[in-house]
């Protein structure tokens, strides 16, 4: 299988699907995110391209700030 | 048997968005009360119930969290509550309120919380949405998957109740230690739970729970940078106006109620100084405070009810655009306008900022908001300043309001540069956004009702005690009647009793006056003219300014009394205008020139000036040094501010 090279987030289109790959928050803000459902294990669907990002990970939609957005590296994959 | 000293205790735990205060609203109905954990600013709800063939038992309401092993207050609050570190007991049993269209992320909490071996029970709920997104669990499997009672419920319809209620019972008769199967040390949490429902699956399963297109379009709209704020706009205005619009029926009632209280306990009590002390202190205190009861509990049951539709996550980020460059949160914008109504609720409201710097930022700043108490000090300067300009005056009190928005924006900006422990920019944002749903009436309720008693409880009591020692110091001590009063009340003895009215009406102001210059309050008065003498103000302006910081609206009836002797005397009449306007200083001067007007007014608009709202502070932050920055800072602000404008004013010949 190809490996896809990891993009921002910000760099994704709308109702594409992604994983997430790697974040530069701080430890808290990394915890947090993962306590809300986005983890590198998990697929997500990008509904909102613009602030708030929103992501919808299984039935959690989750919003984030442009400075969340920006640090987040993503592995684009196919839809389901 | 031994009896056990306190009743068993059940705590609620779950994510944020679970239903878990719909639970707590089930089990104890409308008797709970709300408070803050003991040393702490975090608020739970606790309960009571008559559990069948157990008894009463406690519940108490612990904070919603997404894992107890978070590094936020919250999660750290609940671990130190499930496992009883001093001075908290620990639960006999802890219901977790499990979202059934969510179980995976829900989950790993319950996973964590089996690590602490407590008995547990598992209430499943919404799983009728979990049934409309073709999620079905079988709630036996999953039961005995974990280890513990797994009951389905839908606790905003009320059912399964009739389950979960025996199960909790059986839990809390258990003897023998819990048999809970959690995650093995070192498992990976996530992938626990995603096993574990897999294995509890009873029907067919969502793959990759597809999109709902009404919540698409809905937070489309909602979190756009235009439409977002125009809808945003509209809700908030349709909010403040029902606020305004109902609450001024029973704010009017409650007036002329403690009126007629008044006027009873006036005509019932002999004359004197209890008489004084009961109608004047005590119920006339109070009824300056229970007045805005109905705005409180109102605007908690239109917030209470705007929460549980899921709009204020979509708000928070449409204000966090504006609200960040000055170091606030999104989540700020809420208890900000709130505060328009009263800084008090707007403090209260702070608790929907899940940080705490952000939280006391916000606090800090809420006073800057133009609130309804600062509205008669408003009408009477303004109209001071523009007499007979109502264009002018209707833009100076329109300024008024974006003067001290401004200042708040500006104030967190420098907080947050200025105190270590403020300092850096706001956490970034990233929030669950739960689903849309119905606001449930009876959350509202409750929450409306528990917010109402919390105001009366922390602010009634220490209002009516302040009340008591101001209207002492005003009143005391006694003057006896002046030369010129007694002269005017033998002129009056030989005239017709139509004549003598007038004379015996100025009798009469000239003895209020001058008792009020020999009081306690005008002798502080003078001591205190010093001080403000700089901002234009004699020592009947400081008397007026310092009884405001008991309530800021204190200051029209001060002036009212000090100025013109009629206590009746309301701001909309123009006669008293008229005297407020000419009314002389000892040396003669006017008291009130275009400068010293304004200076009044600047003043007004950034100092602190509510004792009732600084109590509020330092119990939400739990310290004494916050209200006191709060004060400090504030009155500098007004103090600097009002001198510049005195100041400059004089300069330029505007006097």
């Amino acid at each position: 299988m190809e490996a896809t090279a990891p993009i921002h987030l910000t760099a994704l289109p709308t109702g594409s699907w992604a994983r997430l790959h790697g974040c530069e928050l701080e430890a808290e803000d990394r915890a947090l995110l993962c306590a809300l459902g986005l983890s590198e294990r998990c697929r997500f669907r990008l509904c909102n391209a613009r602030e708030p990002w929103i992501v919808q990970v299984r039935t959690t939609r989750i919003g984030l700030a442009d400075s969340v957005a920006r640090r987040l590296l993503v592995i684009p994959e196919p839809a389901p | 048997m031994e009896r056990p000293a306190a009743p068993p205790r059940i705590a609620l735990l779950g994510n944020p968005n679970t239903g878990k205060t719909t639970v707590f609203n089930r089990l104890c109905g409308v008797l709970a009360k709300t408070a803050n954990f003991p040393g702490t600013t975090t608020e739970a709800r606790f309960g009571a119930f008559e559990l069948p063939g157990v008894g009463p038992v406690e519940v108490v309401d612990l904070p919603g969290i997404y894992r107890l092993t978070l590094r936020v207050p919250e999660s750290e609050l609940c671990c130190a509550v499930l496992d009883g570190v001093p001075p908290y007991r620990a639960p006999d049993v802890v219901v977790v309120v499990v979202d059934a269209s969510n179980p995976v992320r829900n989950l790993e909490l319950v996973g964590e919380l089996l690590a602490h071996r407590r008995p547990t029970v598992v209430a499943l709920n919404m799983v009728d949405l979990a049934q409309r997104r073709g999620l079905t669990l079988d709630a036996a499997k999953l039961g005995e998957r974990l280890g513990c009672p797994v009951v389905p419920i839908v606790a905003r319809k009320g059912t399964g109740f009739d389950a979960l209620v025996p199960a909790i019972a059986a839990e809390l008769g258990r003897t023998t230690p819990p048999t809970v199967r959690g995650p093995a040390p070192g498992d990976c949490l996530e992938d626990w739970a995603e096993k574990t429902i897999e294995d509890s699956l009873g029907g067919a399963r969502a793959v990759g729970a597809p999109g709902d297109s009404l919540t698409e379009r809905l937070d489309q709209a909602f979190t756009h940078p235009v439409v977002g704020i125009l809808a945003f706009a509209a809700i908030m205005a349709g909010l403040f106006w029902t606020l305004f619009a109902l609450a001024s029926v029973p704010m009017d009632l409650i007036e002329a109620t403690f009126e007629h209280l008044g006027g009873w306990v006036g005509r019932v009590m002999p004359p004197g100084a209890i008489r004084e002390l009961v109608v004047d202190g005590v119920i006339g205190g109070v009824a300056g405070t229970v007045v805005f009861l109905p705005q409180i509990c109102l605007l908690f049951f239109l917030i209470s009810a705007l929460e549980d539709t899921g709009y204020l996550a979509r708000a928070a980020f449409v204000m966090d655009r504006v609200l960040c460059r000055f170091g606030l949160p999104g989540h700020a914008f809420v208890p900000l306008l709130t505060a328009h109504a009263c800084a008090i609720p707007g403090i209260l409201a702070t608790k929907l900022i899940p940080d705490r710097r952000d939280r006391l930022t916000t606090i800090l700043v809420a006073p800057l908001m133009s609130c309804s108490a600062r509205l008669p000090v408003y009408v009477l300067l303004t109209s001071l300043l523009f007499a007979g300009r109502p264009l002018l005056a209707g833009l100076a009190f329109a300024s008024c309001y974006l003067l001290g928005a401004a200042a708040a924006l500006v104030s967190a900006f420098v907080l947050r540069r200025t105190r270590r422990e403020l300092a850096g920019s706001s956490r970034p944002m990233m929030l669950e956004l739960p689903s849309y749903k119905w606001p449930s009436f009876q959350n509202a309720l409750l929450t409306a009702k528990n917010q109402g008693l919390d105001f009366l409880r922390t602010v009634g009591t220490v209002i009516m005690a302040i009340s008591v020692v101001m209207w002492w110091l005003s009143a005391y001590p006694h003057s006896p009647p002046t030369r010129e009063a007694e002269a005017l009340r033998l002129e009056a003895r030989a005239l017709a009793p139509e004549a003598a009215a007038e004379p015996l009406a100025q009798a009469d102001y000239l003895d209020r006056k001058n008792a009020q210059a020999q009081s306690f309050a005008g002798r502080l008065g003078r001591l205190a003219e010093p001080v403000f003498a700089p901002l234009g103000y004699d020592w009947q302006l400081t008397v007026g300014v310092l009884t405001s910081f008991l309530a800021r609206e204190v200051f029209v009836s001060t002036l009212a009394i000090l100025l013109i002797g009629d206590p009746a005397a309301e701001v909309e009449n123009e006669g008293v205008l008229a005297k407020i306007r000419t009314a002389r200083r000892d040396d003669g001067s006017p008291v009130f020139t275009t400068a010293t007007s304004a200076s009044a007014l600047v003043f007004f608009i950034f100092a602190m000036q509510c004792l009732a709202t600084l109590m509020v502070t330092r119990r939400e932050t739990g310290s004494w040094r916050w209200a006191g920055l709060q004060l400090g800072y504030l009155s500098a602000l007004a103090w600097v501010a009002a001198f510049v404008t005195f100041q400059g004013l004089r300069l330029l010949g505007a006097s």
